[in-house]
C-alpha cells in the first residue's frame, strides 16, 4: 500500500493519457503541498498537450488561499532562474488574466519591466499567419462603419455649409463629389492589410502581470507602430500618428473592463479608443495649423484614411484586450468615468464648434459696378459669414481686393446668381463651374479675383475655418474643414475672434 | 472494452456485441454492490493497487454518502480508481476522494 497521495498522483501525472494527467492535475489542486504547486507550475509550463497545460493553469487559477502562498514562493523560485523566469512570467499573466491576484514583492521595478517587455514570444509561441492576420477581420469592420459614420458626418456637414448660405444659394450650388464606393469598399480592404502591421506586437493586456507596466509597453508599441507608417508619409504626420496612436491604445485601456448592455463587449474600449485618437489628432492638427508658424503638415493625401484608421485600430485593441479577459473584475469606477467623459468631452466639442454659428449675414444692399463706384464697402465678418450681391454691368469688371493682412484667416468665394461658383480667394481653384465665364483668379495675387462677366453675382465673405469658402466638399476636405474649425476653436475661443470690419475695394472699374 | 471498441473504431457488428454485453450488465444497484464486495475483497488480500472498474466507481460516486468507516487503503483503491476512470466532467469526483484520502491519511 503507497499511503503518499502525491507518489499516486505523480504515477497518473506521468502517463501518457492526457485524461489522466488532466485528473491528476486537478488531485493535486486538492493536496494544499508546495511539492504539488511545483507540479502543477511544471506541467502548466511545459506539457506537450495544450488541454492538459489549460487544465493546470485552471487549477492554479482557483487555487485557495494556503496553496497561494506556497505558488507565489514556487513563481518567485522561477522567476530568479533565467532560463524559467521569462515562460514562468507569462504563465503568471494568463492566470492573472483568469482572476488571480498574486504579490511578488521581491520584483523590482527594473526586472519587472524587463520581463514584461520580452513576454510576446512566450505568449504567442504559434505565431503562423492566423496569428499575424488576427486584426483584419475587426479592422475590417470597424473600417467599414467608420466609412458609413463619415458619409453621414460629411452629409451632415454639407448640410450645415449650406444652412449658412443664403436660400438662394444652398445645396444645389454644392456640388459634392465625396468617393462613397471608394470609401466604404476601399476603407475596409485597406485597414484589412494595414492594421495588422500596425498591431501585430499588441498583446492582450490581462496577459501582463503588471497592468501597469503592460499598458506603457502597449502604448509604446502602438507608438511605434504609428511612428513608422507615418514616417511612409511625412516626419510630421509620423509624430502625429504616434500620439494619435498612443490615444487610441490607451484610450482602450483606460476603458478594459467596462461593458455596456445590448452592445459587444469590446464596444466601450472601441469607442473610448477611436474618441481619444481623434481627440489628439484634432488637438496635434490645432497646434499645427497655426499659419503663423508656417507649420502645416501635410494630412491631406491620408484624410481618407484616418478616418478608417483609427478606429480600425481601437476595434482591433479592444478584440484582442477582450480576448482574454474572463475572470477580472469589472465596471471598476475609474474605467466608467472615463468611458462616460470621453463621449461626452467629444460632443461637447462638436456642440460648441457647430451650435452657436450663425447663418450668413445677407444684406439688402446691392453693388452695382460702374466707373463712379469707387469707395471701399466695409465688410463685418463676424463668427457668421457676410454675403453681398454684386451686379457686373455690360463692358464692366471689377476687381475685388481682400486686405492683405485678413487674407490670412478670411476669404472671399463669389457665386454667379445661383448657378455656379466663380472663384474663391486664397483657396484652390477647383474645376470651373463654366469655362465660358471669363472670370480669372490672379496668380500673382492671392486677396484679390477680377470678375468680368456681366451678370449678378454673389459674394459670400468668410472665415477660411467654416468650410463656406470650399466649392466643393468631398471625402477629402471634408476633414480638414473640421480639423481647421477646431484648430480656430482651439486657438482662439469660441468668442475670442473678433469681429472684423474690411474695408473691400472695387478698384479698378472701369469700362473693357 | 465498449469504449475501445468505439476508439478504435471495430465496426458495427463487434460494437453491437459490445453494446449488447454492457446492456446486460448490472444495473446502478447491483454495481454498487459488486462494488463492495469487490473493495471487501480487496481489503481481505491487502491487494490496495488494484482498482475498480468504470460502473463500479460510478456506482460508488453515487452513493457515496452511505461509506462509512473507510480503510486508509480502501479510500486510496477509491481514489486511484477515481484518477483513472474520471472524465474532465467528473472533476468535482476527484476533489471529494482527493480531499478524502489526504484526510485520513493525515489524521
Amino acid at each position: 500500500m503507497n499511503n503518499n497521495p502525491l507518489e499516486i498522483i505523480i504515477e497518473f501525472l506521468n502517463s501518457e493519457n492526457s485524461q489522466l494527467r488532466r485528473n491528476a492535475l486537478t488531485a493535486l489542486a486538492s493536496l494544499h503541498s508546495s511539492e504539488a504547486v511545483k507540479y502543477m507550475v511544471q506541467t502548466a509550463l511545459n506539457d506537450k498537450d495544450e488541454s492538459v497545460r489549460t487544465r493546470a493553469e485552471d487549477e492554479l487559477a482557483n487555487l485557495d488561499e494556503q496553496s497561494l502562498t506556497m505558488l507565489s514562493k514556487d513563481f518567485i523560485a522561477r522567476l530568479g532562474d533565467k532560463s524559467e523566469s521569462l515562460p514562468a512570467y507569462a504563465l503568471l499573466g494568463r492566470l492573472r488574466s483568469r482572476g488571480l491576484q498574486l504579490k511578488l514583492e521581491s520584483l523590482n521595478w527594473l526586472r519587472t519591466f524587463y520581463l514584461e517587455f520580452n513576454l510576446f514570444k512566450y505568449v504567442y509561441p504559434n505565431r503562423g499567419w492566423k496569428f499575424y492576420l488576427r486584426s483584419s477581420m475587426p479592422a475590417a469592420k470597424a473600417g467599414l462603419v467608420a466609412a458609413v459614420i463619415y458619409f453621414i458626418f460629411f452629409t451632415l456637414l454639407h448640410y450645415r455649409i449650406n444652412w449658412f448660405l443664403p436660400q438662394m444659394h444652398s445645396f444645389s450650388s454644392l456640388d459634392t463629389n465625396v468617393s462613397f464606393t471608394d470609401l466604404i469598399v476601399g476603407a475596409p480592404i485597406a485597414m484589412a492589410l494595414l492594421i495588422p502591421l500596425a498591431t501585430f506586437r499588441a498583446m492582450a493586456l490581462d496577459l501582463y502581470a503588471d497592468r501597469f507596466k503592460g499598458a506603457l509597453i502597449e502604448s509604446l508599441w502602438a507608438g511605434l507602430a504609428g511612428l513608422l507608417l507615418g514616417a511612409t508619409v511625412s516626419s510630421g504626420f509620423a509624430i502625429a500618428v504616434l500620439l494619435t496612436m498612443v490615444a487610441v491604445r490607451m484610450g482602450c485601456i483606460s476603458t478594459h473592463g467596462v461593458e455596456f448592455d445590448y452592445v459587444p463587449k469590446h464596444f466601450v474600449q472601441t469607442l473610448a479608443g477611436t474618441l481619444a485618437g481623434t481627440l489628439v489628432l484634432l488637438a496635434f492638427a490645432a497646434l499645427n495649423f497655426d499659419k503663423s508658424t508656417g507649420v502645416r503638415f501635410d494630412y491631406y493625401e491620408c484624410t481618407n484614411y484616418l478616418v478608417a484608421f483609427i478606429p480600425a485600430a481601437a476595434n482591433t485593441y479592444a478584440t484582442i484586450d477582450i480576448a482574454h479577459a474572463n475572470a477580472l473584475p469589472r465596471n471598476t469606477l475609474l474605467p466608467r468615468l472615463i468611458a462616460y467623459g470621453l463621449p461626452m468631452l467629444f460632443a461637447i466639442i462638436v456642440s460648441v464648434a457647430y451650435f452657436p454659428e450663425s447663418p450668413c449675414m445677407e444684406t439688402e444692399e446691392t453693388i452695382q459696378v460702374s466707373a463712379a463706384f469707387t469707395d471701399p464697402v466695409e465688410v463685418n465678418i463676424s463668427r457668421a459669414p457676410y454675403c453681398l450681391s454684386l451686379v457686373v454691368g455690360d463692358e464692366q469688371q471689377a476687381v475685388i481686393i481682400i486686405p492683405v493682412e485678413e487674407v490670412t484667416h478670411y476669404g472671399l468665394r463669389v457665386l454667379k446668381e445661383s448657378e455656379y461658383d466663380v472663384s474663391t480667394v486664397d483657396l484652390p481653384v477647383e474645376v470651373a463651374a463654366d469655362s465660358s465665364v471669363n472670370s480669372k483668379l490672379d496668380s500673382n495675387s492671392k486677396n484679390k479675383i477680377t470678375v468680368s462677366i456681366p451678370g449678378k453675382y454673389m459674394l459670400i465673405f468668410s472665415r477660411k475655418d467654416s468650410g463656406l469658402l470650399h466649392k466643393q466638399i468631398n471625402s477629402k476636405n471634408a476633414l480638414l474643414i473640421l480639423l481647421d474649425h477646431y484648430s480656430s476653436l482651439l486657438r482662439h475661443g469660441k468668442n475670442a475672434i473678433p469681429p472684423v470690419k474690411m474695408d473691400i475695394a472695387f478698384t479698378n472699374i472701369s469700362r473693357k | 472494452m465498449l469504449r475501445r471498441a468505439i476508439e478504435y473504431g471495430t465496426g458495427k457488428a463487434v460494437l453491437g456485441k459490445w453494446l449488447e454485453l454492457y446492456e446486460s450488465l448490472a444495473s446502478s444497484e447491483d454495481a454498487f454492490a459488486t462494488a463492495l464486495v469487490q473493495l471487501d475483497k480487496i481489503e481481505q488480500e491487502k491487494r490496495f493497487d488494484l482498482t475498480l472498474g468504470f460502473k463500479q466507481i460510478q456506482a460508488l460516486n453515487l452513493q457515496r454518502e452511505q461509506l462509512t468507516d473507510l480503510s486508509l487503503g480502501i479510500i486510496e483503491v477509491v481514489f486511484r480508481s477515481q484518477l483513472k476512470h474520471a472524465k474532465d466532467t467528473n472533476r468535482a469526483d476527484i476533489v471529494y476522494w482527493s480531499r478524502k484520502f489526504y484526510e485520513q491519511q493525515s489524521a
